[in-house]
């Protein structure tokens, strides 16, 4: 398992999709990842639910002393995010 | 909020030695005013001295009125740099008028000064026959109307050439022209990038002359025209004719349809959140026109009205400041007092005044496209867009289906913008016969509602052509609460009402359960992870940001969410 896992999740991150997503990140941190890489460019939707994963996600990547990363976001989702404020917990890149 | 694109936005002022250069830069483009002010006087017989004495009042009028438009203070003037020039639209008026005689001629144009100053008071209460969507046609038109006015001159028309000129050469002295402003607006920087248009004449003329394409006689005009010369008015009287009031108030009306799109674009440009026309300030910019033409009347020149070409420059360079409807209108009142100075002007070749025209034109009609398809279109609009393109084109591309039309009617039958125009307004309302700017969603209960969302309120969007921006909020809105709303408030089916009009999308979100919470403060990390109200807290402060306005009503077990965005 590489330092840094990668994953692109499709559709939407909200409560109906969650738990499959929640699933992954899991399974990529205790694989052995220190950090995530978030391909958004497939996600249309990120609700409150998936926000309070990505807040989860990144407590426990900067535990084990790595980060997570998104890009490709789509200009609506960033502003989300954005409006949040999670651009202090995760990275953004394009 | 200014837009990035532009150096000097309406309300900054660019330093006196730029102001001097950008006013050249737009009297050079008023220039084809000009031109075909001579060429409605060739029409009507007219003493070679009185063209003269008219076109010089042209220019004063042209100068006051750039400069009453670009007053922002009391009742008369928008703010915007939006000059005007002579208005084709009164083409067939003048025709009708010249037997009539000069006095008849400018005593008309006077009355319809003031007719058009009492239409501009009415404009703000005939805001709901222009939405956006009536704009962006009505402004693409704008740009589409000057291209027969470019396209020949920069191919170098034989029509548009002196007698024995060479052709080829004029055809290279236009495209040079050309390339020189787009190459200074692509990839200028600093002086390049404000003087697009002075850059690309001087780069013309100067091919010009090593092409032998300007003739000596040229030379010899500029030459033997006086330095300082005071204008006298060409009439010492007015007069009146009945019969000619309506063709006049008809050309009015058009010439007022056109107003409302020039000065709708000033204010997109100047504007990156524009999002509908200020029909107030429209209404004050209307007052300044016609003002402008009753005192052109009492000087003795013929109606004008806001010039798309200089609009399309200043967005070209990135300078629309106010400050330079008065340094231009200052200049065009020099002009007027010196002869050698029009005499230099009206002389450049026709291939750089095409070149300049059509440069300006591509800024013009991209301006209204954008505006067109920022909204969600239905058959219904997509309908109106193209009638009234397909109207307007036939005004210039087939003048002769039009010939035997009513005379009064000329005046808009022969205007694209103002056809264009005519059509969209006629249609827009025709066709919402029987639309409905109101829809209910019912959510049953424990299903997933987002395609629903998504798609209910994608034709809704269409059918009331919203803004795109607009109707996303709102199905992101929606989506968050009906998550919110999952969270065991509701058990229930979920009654979503949206109601749309011209200021606000109101969507009433209802249901039998608990209110939703809505807190003011983002919660915090701590919060988020730990308190198993975070989530919700989360959900309702983001619909908080999302949205203009949000509140929650209960009337015994029934909630409403009352969301409102503004359109």
């Amino acid at each position: 398992m590489t330092d840094i896992a990668h994953y692109q999740p499709v559709g939407r991150f909200d409560a109906t999709t969650i738990k499959q997503h929640e699933a992954e990140l899991r399974r990529l941190l205790d694989a052995g990842a220190h950090s995530i890489e978030l391909d958004f460019s497939g996600i249309e939707f990120l609700s409150s639910t998936g926000l309070r994963v990505l807040l989860v996600t990144a407590n426990l990547t900067e535990v084990k002393g790595g980060t997570l990363r998104l890009k490709g976001t789509r200009p609506e989702i960033r502003e989300v995010i954005l409006t949040v404020g999670f651009d202090d917990i995760l990275q953004l890149n394009d | 909020m200014k837009p990035a694109n532009l150096t000097y936005g309406v309300d900054d002022t660019p330093p006196l030695s730029l102001l001097a250069s950008l006013g050249l830069q737009q009297v050079l483009m008023a220039t084809a005013g000009w031109i075909v002010m001579a060429a409605m006087l060739a029409t009507i017989t007219v003493s070679p001295g009185d063209t003269q004495s008219i076109l010089r009042m042209g220019m004063i009028a042209t100068g006051l009125g750039s400069m009453l438009q670009a007053n922002r203070r009391g009742p008369i003037g928008s703010g915007f740099f939006c000059p005007p020039i002579i208005a084709p639209a009164f083409f067939s008026t003048t025709v009708l008028a010249g037997p009539f005689g000069l006095p008849t001629l400018f005593g008309m144009t006077a009355v319809a000064g003031v007719f058009e100053v009492g239409l501009s008071r009415l404009l703000p209460r005939l805001r709901m026959l222009f939405p956006p969507e009536v704009i962006g046609v009505v402004m693409t038109m704008v740009g589409i109307a000057v291209l027969p006015a470019g396209l020949p001159r920069l191919l170098a028309d034989p029509s548009t050439l002196s007698a024995g000129a060479d052709q080829s050469s004029n055809v290279v002295v236009g495209l040079v022209t050309l390339a020189v402003m787009i190459a200074c607006t692509v990839w200028g920087r600093g002086i390049a990038k404000l003087f697009p248009m002075l850059i690309g004449i001087v780069a013309g003329l100067l091919s010009a002359v090593a092409l032998g394409a300007i003739p000596h006689e040229t030379f010899q005009r500029i030459a033997n025209a006086p330095w300082l010369g005071v204008p006298h008015r060409p009439i010492s009287s007015y007069a009146f004719e009945w019969s000619l009031l309506l063709p006049f108030a008809i050309a009015c009306f058009a010439t007022s349809l056109k107003n409302i799109g020039d000065l709708t674009l000033c204010q997109k440009i100047n504007d990156a959140n524009w999002t509908r026309t200020d029909m107030a300030s429209v209404s004050r910019g209307a007052t300044a026109q016609g003002v402008a033409n009753i005192i052109g009347g009492l000087l003795g020149t013929l109606s004008h009205n806001t010039s798309s070409g200089n609009v399309g420059l200043s967005l070209a360079s990135g300078a629309t400041s106010r400050t330079i409807g008065y340094s231009f209108g200052a200049m065009v009142v020099l002009c007027a007092f010196t002869p050698k100075v029009a005499a230099a002007i009206t002389a450049l070749p026709a291939p750089i005044m095409g070149a300049s025209v059509i440069y300006c034109c591509c800024f013009m009609m991209l301006s209204g496209i954008q505006l067109l398809t920022s909204r969600l279109l239905d058959s219904r609009r997509i309908l109106m867009a193209g009638c009234a393109l397909a109207f307007g084109l036939s005004a210039g591309l087939s003048p002769h289906l039009y010939v035997n039309a009513p005379a009064f009617l000329k005046p808009i039958l022969n205007s694209p913008v103002s056809f264009t125009a005519l059509v969209a307004v006629l249609m827009n309302v025709l066709l919402q016969l029987g639309s409905t700017r109101r829809l209910r969603l019912v959510l049953p209960a424990g299903s997933d509602h987002y395609d629903a969302i998504r798609e209910g309120l994608q034709q809704f969007g269409a059918s009331v052509a919203a803004r795109k921006e607009t109707i996303v909020t709102a199905t992101e809105s929606l989506h968050h609460v009906m998550e919110s709303l999952d969270t065991g408030l509701t058990n229930g089916s979920v009654t979503v009402d949206l109601a749309y009009d011209e200021y606000n999308l109101d969507v009433d979100v209802s249901y039998d359960g608990q209110p939703i919470v809505l807190v003011k403060t983002r919660p915090d990390r701590e919060t988020l992870l730990n308190d198993p109200t975070g989530l919700a807290q989360l959900s309702g402060w983001l619909l908080g940001q999302r949205t203009d306005r949000i509140r929650v009503k209960t009337e015994g077990e029934r909630c409403h969410l009352l969301l409102r965005l503004a359109t």
